[in-house]
């Protein structure tokens, strides 16, 4: 070993380690802040399996699609090239909060490519269309609803949308986890 | 008579220095700004044609000037200036997190405007953005006419973009030659249709 680096090498090994580290750690924080507050986490649930999440029980009932060219679809006024897409899904809560809610959510429907969600939409509720929500259903998860429920989701998607398709569903406390309820 | 020797070594540490200041020469003038790191990412496009972005997809068929525009709500719009009426199609891509359509201004020059809500829901401005379902309608800009006709107006460019903020996303820009185009006495412009053509 040459006299210089038999002089050095403590402080070069310092270097060696102490700057990736530097380098990852401030990397990691920012990734894990970033995808921390984001639902990034899926957790997957096969199509008609109950899932136990943010102290409740989840599960899809049933989902229908309703093209624009048919009678139905012609009559909720959907737009050319589209499909409506409904989701029913039981909430069971379980688990209630300190202030005695159960868990507040939102839903979206994912289309999925190889487990990865490639396009989502969110519920059509401010869409112009006169869908007639089914009676004794929910349009959102409802804080108040301490008994087993029902929400209904809608969704305008175009015709070109594939069959591999979930409901994912997301709950603030439990982020980045979040359900992927498969239809 | 003394006699000069050649230190090698000395000559390898200032080759060495130079050569970092050279490294660090080109770093530096490569290196992008904030503008360029942070700024919208362009897509091109053109008249007639389909321009794709990461959560935006736009057609613009035409692009008019009018002195009032009569809209399908019944709106009139007067005003000092003149009306330049972009015949446009627009949806979103990959979500639809984004309430409406962020972004649509027309750049002349150093100045830009953005598209008038004045005509409220017949325009496309303030629709929200469907995946994969187009909204069709107008989109209407309030400009003086001596800026239209200005030198700047032949390079004036229509901007498109899902987000308010444009940063680190696509903007979809479209070259527009607005001293070519007429100015009409006045447009009746279509209602906004939400669906395929």
């Amino acid at each position: 070993m040459k006299p210089w680096l038999r002089s050095n090498w403590i402080g070069l090994v310092a270097v060696a380690v102490l700057l990736p580290a530097t380098v990852g750690i401030t990397f990691a924080n920012e990734w894990n802040a970033y995808f921390g507050e984001r639902p990034s986490a899926p957790v997957d649930i096969a199509s008609g399996d109950t899932a136990a999440f943010a102290g409740s029980d989840w599960a899809v009932e049933g989902s229908e699609r309703i093209p624009a060219s048919s009678t139905e679809g012609e009559e909720i006024g959907l737009p050319a090239g589209s499909e409506l897409v409904v989701v029913t899904m039981r909430v069971d809560p379980g688990e209630l909060d300190g202030e005695g809610e159960s868990p507040r959510c939102i839903v979206r429907l994912e289309e999925l490519d190889g487990g990865t969600a490639q396009r989502s939409w969110g519920d059509a509720a401010s869409e112009p269309i006169s869908f007639s929500s089914t009676e004794g259903t929910e349009s959102i998860c409802t804080a108040s609803n301490v008994d087993p429920y029902l929400v209904e989701s809608t969704f305008v998607v175009p015709t070109d949308v594939g069959d591999d398709l979930a409901l994912s569903v997301t709950v603030v406390s439990e982020l980045p986890e979040f359900l992927r309820l498969r239809l | 008579m003394t006699r000069t020797t050649l230190n090698w070594r000395h000559v390898a540490n200032g080759a060495g220095l130079v050569v970092i200041l050279m490294i660090a020469g080109v770093v530096s003038h490569t290196t992008p700004s904030v503008a360029e790191k942070q700024g919208p990412i362009v897509v091109d496009g053109e008249l007639g044609e389909p321009a794709a972005g990461r959560n935006i997809l736009a057609t613009v068929d035409a692009v008019r000037i009018a002195r009032t525009v009569e809209a399908s709500n019944g709106w009139a719009g007067g005003t000092s200036g003149v009306w330049v009426v972009v015949d446009a199609s627009v949806e979103a891509r990959v979500d639809d997190l984004d309430p409406t359509l962020g972004h649509a201004r027309l750049r002349v020059g150093d100045t830009t405007f953005s598209a008038s809500t004045r005509p409220g829901d017949a325009t496309i401005a303030a629709t929200g953005l469907s995946i994969g379902i187009a909204w069709t309608g107008p989109l209407m800009f309030e400009l003086p006419l001596d800026v239209v006709e200005s030198a700047a107006g032949a390079d004036a460019e229509l901007q498109l973009a899902v987000d308010s903020d444009t940063r680190v996303d696509s903007m979809i820009v479209i070259p527009v030659d607005l001293n070519a185009l007429e100015v009409e006495q006045s447009i009746t412009t279509e209602r906004p249709v939400w669906g395929a053509r």
